[in-house]
């Protein structure tokens, strides 16, 4: 494991009115993707905006690129690539424009770099930004963020409201950066889909990081099962995080999926006969307590 | 090598390149001393999470089917044949496990599967014999 901490957290804690953001501890190495999920409200622009010292919190150590953001929030900025939820542009102006307004606030700018994600975007630099479409603002966004070489690339729900073929372009793109193992994205979202390229996965709910690991161990742990009761079973609820029985049947949802947890399912007088992996969304929900099987008679795992 | 993941099937990522790769390799596809894309190219290609192509390198890694040598990639290994076949074998009878469940689930008996596989070893042969 290397020391290469991209961004490291300890002890950030924040209030805006009667919301409350604590994030105790959440580091991240070089080289990889960190999906952030989680409901509107739940924490997730106020997390990113931390890290890049947009927003100061009341308590809390922040360190990104090495660099302590509560003293060095504009060198962070300067070599962050942020693209916000919504980006704000002069309307009147082109992309060129634009860009060169920005070009002399980063030390890695590259005009080479613009003009490759220009053309690779297919953005019409020429064109003024009032005359663009949400997928087109989010491009150039993009292009700019991507301008400066950053090593951190911070994506705030970059997909939302694009079309799928740029969305599928924008989570590419991401996917490419990392490839050389210096680079590392941070990106939050509601679209699951967009989220299979992420190497770890933190999901906020109100303003708690109450789930954070790889998304192999993730997917390995969380499984859906069904299958029938075999002898009067002992009360499994305790297995489960969410169970339901009917009759001779039962499914369940568990976040500790191994062959033990197999076993003492076995042994409390159940027989598994389907298992399978949750999506993320299901991951999400039934993490954030929005999902429950005893209330939702539809579901058969 | 050209790998298709089905993000739908509910079947492990890892496990779908895994697969694929062991059934290219197996076939003949991939012959030993094949380089094979590294970890950090693959899943840039395939747009899916670094860890999830290390995992599945790791598995093929650990069935004895590729090898990496630090600073030069990753290869096709020289495959044991018995060894191979010893996996395979695992592999059936995992499928079996889930036939198997899958019956008791309908409530057969064990004398009823087993009627049932031997009609199916027949029409298969039959059908192949064709």
């Amino acid at each position: 494991m290397s020391n290469d901490q991209i961004i490291r957290v300890v002890g950030l804690s924040h209030r805006l009115g009667r919301f409350e953001l604590a994030i105790p501890e959440l580091t991240m190495e070089r080289g990889y993707v960190l999906g952030l999920l989680g409901r509107n409200g739940a924490g997730k622009s106020t997390t990113l905006g931390a890290l890049v010292g947009l927003i100061k919190p009341a308590a809390g150590d922040i360190t990104v690129l090495g660099l302590p953001v509560r003293s060095a929030a504009v060198e962070v900025r300067r070599r962050v690539g942020f693209v916000p939820e919504q980006a704000a542009f002069y309307d009147g102006l082109n992309a060129t424009q634009t860009a060169a307004i920005l070009a002399p606030f980063y030390p890695g700018w590259s005009d080479k770099l613009l003009q490759r994600y220009l053309t690779r975007f297919e953005i019409d630099a020429k064109q003024p930004i009032r005359s663009y479409s949400k997928g087109m603002r989010v491009k150039l966004a993009l292009a700019l963020a991507l301008s400066h070489a950053p090593e951190l690339l911070i994506l705030d729900e970059p997909t939302a409201g694009l079309d799928p073929v740029v969305r599928q372009m924008v989570v590419g793109e991401i996917a490419g950066l990392v490839k050389d193992g210096r680079h590392s994205v941070i990106i939050s979202s509601h679209i699951t889909s967009d989220l299979a390229i992420a190497d770890y996965i933190g999901i906020l709910d109100a303003g708690r990081l109450i789930l954070h690991d790889d998304q192999e161990q993730l997917r390995e742990r969380w499984r859906k099962v069904s299958g029938a009761t075999v002898h009067a079973p002992s009360d499994p609820t305790g297995l489960f995080l969410s169970y339901r029985r009917d009759g001779a049947s039962f499914a369940g949802v568990t976040d500790h999926y191994s062959t033990e947890w197999r076993s003492q399912v076995e042994q409390a007088g159940l027989r598994l006969d389907v298992v399978a992996q949750l999506t993320l969304d299901e991951i999400l929900a039934y993490a954030t307590g929005q999902r429950n099987l005893s209330d939702d008679a539809r579901e058969v795992a | 090598m050209l790998l298709t993941l089905d993000h739908a099937s509910g079947a492990p990522l890892y496990q779908q390149i895994v697969e694929q790769v062991r059934g290219a390799i197996i076939g003949g596809r991939l012959a030993a001393g094949d380089a094979l894309p590294s970890i950090r190219q693959l899943a840039a290609d395939l747009v899916i999470s670094v860890i999830t192509t290390k995992r599945a390198y790791q598995e093929l890694e650990s069935q004895g089917l590729i090898i990496t040598l630090p600073g030069r990639g990753t290869f096709v290994a020289e495959i044991d044949a018995a060894a191979q076949y010893a996996t395979t074998e695992r592999a059936l009878a995992g499928q079996l496990d889930d036939i198997v469940r899958q019956a008791q689930s309908l409530g057969l008996s064990g004398d009823d599967l087993v009627a049932m596989l031997r009609e199916r070893w027949h029409a298969t042969a039959r059908e192949d014999a064709k």
